[in-house]
């Protein structure tokens, strides 16, 4: 209960179509970092998609700092202080760098707390700073992904949703992101991340969270997840008969 | 600007009506065009109906014009506030879809108020409402409009201005981009939107009144046909949509050509044809438009780049 995200019985799918998440429940505390992996279509996006509020679960609650989200929408649970970090870059590259970071820091009322924040975000990437006037689309896939991760700094979120960070990247932009990640958890923040890169994710997470058909599988501390057997079994399909 | 203000005199020196009438005709689009790139260029929504507000405007002062005398100078603001109303009505309800659907949805919406504005009979149906002319001489007549139709652009300018460097641009612009990723860094989007829909209708509103009593007359066969809309949409893709100057410079090529056609081959329709043809020729070669293509190209003269 007094866990800072928890959600119970979560139940979530698309339009008319199946259950893409049964009865899922998961409970993450400050700081903590969590990483959710899974074979393709085990439902982890769906469920980072239904506690960032863009698809609205079918039964369950999800309750973050003791409030119940359910009817809330995306923009106000992002403005409660969960971040949400969709597939792909989370940038808009028809925008200027200076405007994405403008965009990021949208939801900060204070003008001059948002003029700090961007700041503060630009110090720790300068390259960003280099670059302001830039159509951010045009930049190299790090710098975008600089930006990507520029606003878990600019609007300091109580949690941060990260959906598939490496999908797409080059390997040895897969290294940086996963450092900017653990920058973020090294700054306090909550992180609850999807991953593919199972190792990868779980290198850099406290706990790992397996789940398949979308169901939990098991929840272990992530070293341990990482020398489970169970878990190459699980990529080969052996959970299905468990 | 100054020029503008001053033109009018050049009716001491004769009868110019023909060039004043081109300009306040003009004055009239840019005002359409540049309401229209709020929510079509910045916010990437292409309404093709949006000559409903203008309608809706006229339809709004000729009325009361007709009925109680009031001139249409005077209840333009209102005819606009009222645009803004069924903007945000319409708005709530169209605004759910993008992309094709849209557009579709607003084609649909203008052929709605066609059809109940021919059948209305209170604002005369199909013949529609005939206002008093004023009582101006001819060299005279056009002026208040001129001036009516120069506030209005010049506002409209000033707002697009305004959004395109405001917050509210900024979120205005994202969403044309990605509604997801906009929502999810916490912008309300229905709200932005919405907003802009309305907002982009009160100067059309407004202008519709002015045009009313410019052509003394207001009809639905005038006043809700999608060549209104299609030449605001035409006029801000040409000059480049999402720009401020885009719209101003399209619609003052646009009128160029269409009159330069007009004037050479007559009233054959050619006009149209080369209208068309233009637009196939923009969105196969320059779909960033006049504007937008030079600013790629980064060959936009500074006095030309508002943003």
């Amino acid at each position: 209960m007094t866990s800072l995200l928890s959600i119970r019985n979560v139940t979530a799918g698309y339009g008319y179509g199946p259950d893409i998440v049964h009865d899922f429940s998961l409970s993450l505390n400050e700081s903590e970092v969590k990483c959710i992996i899974g074979p393709n279509g085990a439902g982890k996006s769906t469920l980072l998609k239904a506690v960032a509020g863009i698809l609205k679960p079918r039964s369950g609650d999800i309750f973050f700092e003791g409030k119940n989200l359910s009817g809330k929408e995306a923009y106000q649970i992002m403005r409660l202080g969960i971040c949400f970090l969709p597939q792909e870059r989370a940038i808009f590259p028809n925008l200027t760098v200076a405007e994405n970071l403008r965009m990021c820091a949208y939801s900060i009322k204070d003008k001059a707390l948002a003029a700090s924040r961007i700041k503060a975000a630009i110090g720790m990437f300068p390259v960003l700073g280099q670059r302001l006037k830039q159509i951010a689309g045009t930049m190299s896939g790090g710098q975008q992904q600089q930006l990507v991760y520029a606003r878990a700094f600019t609007i300091k979120p109580k949690i941060i949703l990260i959906d598939e960070p490496s999908l797409g990247l080059a390997p040895s932009l897969v290294e940086q992101t996963f450092s900017h990640i653990k920058q973020i958890a090294s700054s306090g923040i909550a992180v609850l991340l999807v991953e593919q890169n199972a190792i990868k994710g779980l290198q850099t997470s406290g706990y790992g969270v397996v789940m398949d058909l979308g169901k939990l599988v098991f929840e272990k501390p992530a070293n341990e997840v990482l020398q489970d057997q169970s878990l190459r079994d699980l990529y080969l399909g052996k959970a299905l008969k468990k | 600007m100054i020029s503008l203000i001053c033109l009018p005199i050049v009716q001491f020196f004769g009868n110019y009506n023909y060039v004043i009438h081109m300009v306040l005709f003009s004055f009239l689009y840019i005002t359409m065009s540049s309401s229209w790139n709020i929510i079509g260029g910045y916010g990437g929504f292409i309404s093709i109906g949006h000559n409903v507000f203008f309608g809706i405007g006229a339809y709004f002062s000729g009325f009361i014009y007709a009925r109680y005398g009031i001139s249409p100078f005077y209840t333009a603001v209102f005819a606009g506030m009222i645009a803004t109303v069924f903007g945000f009505a319409i708005g709530l309800i169209t605004l759910r879809v993008k992309g094709p659907s849209f557009i579709i949805s607003s084609i649909a919406l203008l052929m709605i108020f066609r059809t109940l504005f021919d059948r209305w009979e209170l604002v005369g149906g199909a013949h529609g409402i005939t206002l008093p002319h004023n009582t101006l001489s001819v060299e005279w007549s056009k002026i208040p409009h001129y001036y009516a139709l120069l506030i209005l652009m010049v506002l409209s300018i000033y707002l697009s201005w305004y959004v395109r460097h405001s917050k509210f641009g900024l979120a205005l612009r994202s969403i044309s981009h990605d509604e997801i990723k906009s929502e999810v860094t916490g912008i309300n989007i229905k709200i932005i939107k919405v907003t802009a829909y309305a907002l982009s209708a009160y100067l059309i509103g407004a202008a519709g009144a002015i045009w009313g009593d410019y052509l003394t007359y207001v009809r639905p066969n005038i006043f809700f046909i999608i060549l209104i809309a299609a030449n605001m949409v035409l006029m801000c893709i040409l000059g480049g949509k999402g720009t401020v100057t885009g719209p101003i410079i399209g619609t003052i090529v646009m009128i160029f050509i269409n009159e330069f056609i007009l004037a050479n081959f007559g009233a054959s329709e050619l006009n149209i044809f080369f209208t068309g043809l233009l637009m196939i020729l923009t969105l196969l070669y320059f779909p960033d438009g006049i504007i937008g293509s030079l600013k790629k190209r980064k060959l936009l003269p500074g006095f030309l780049d508002w943003g």
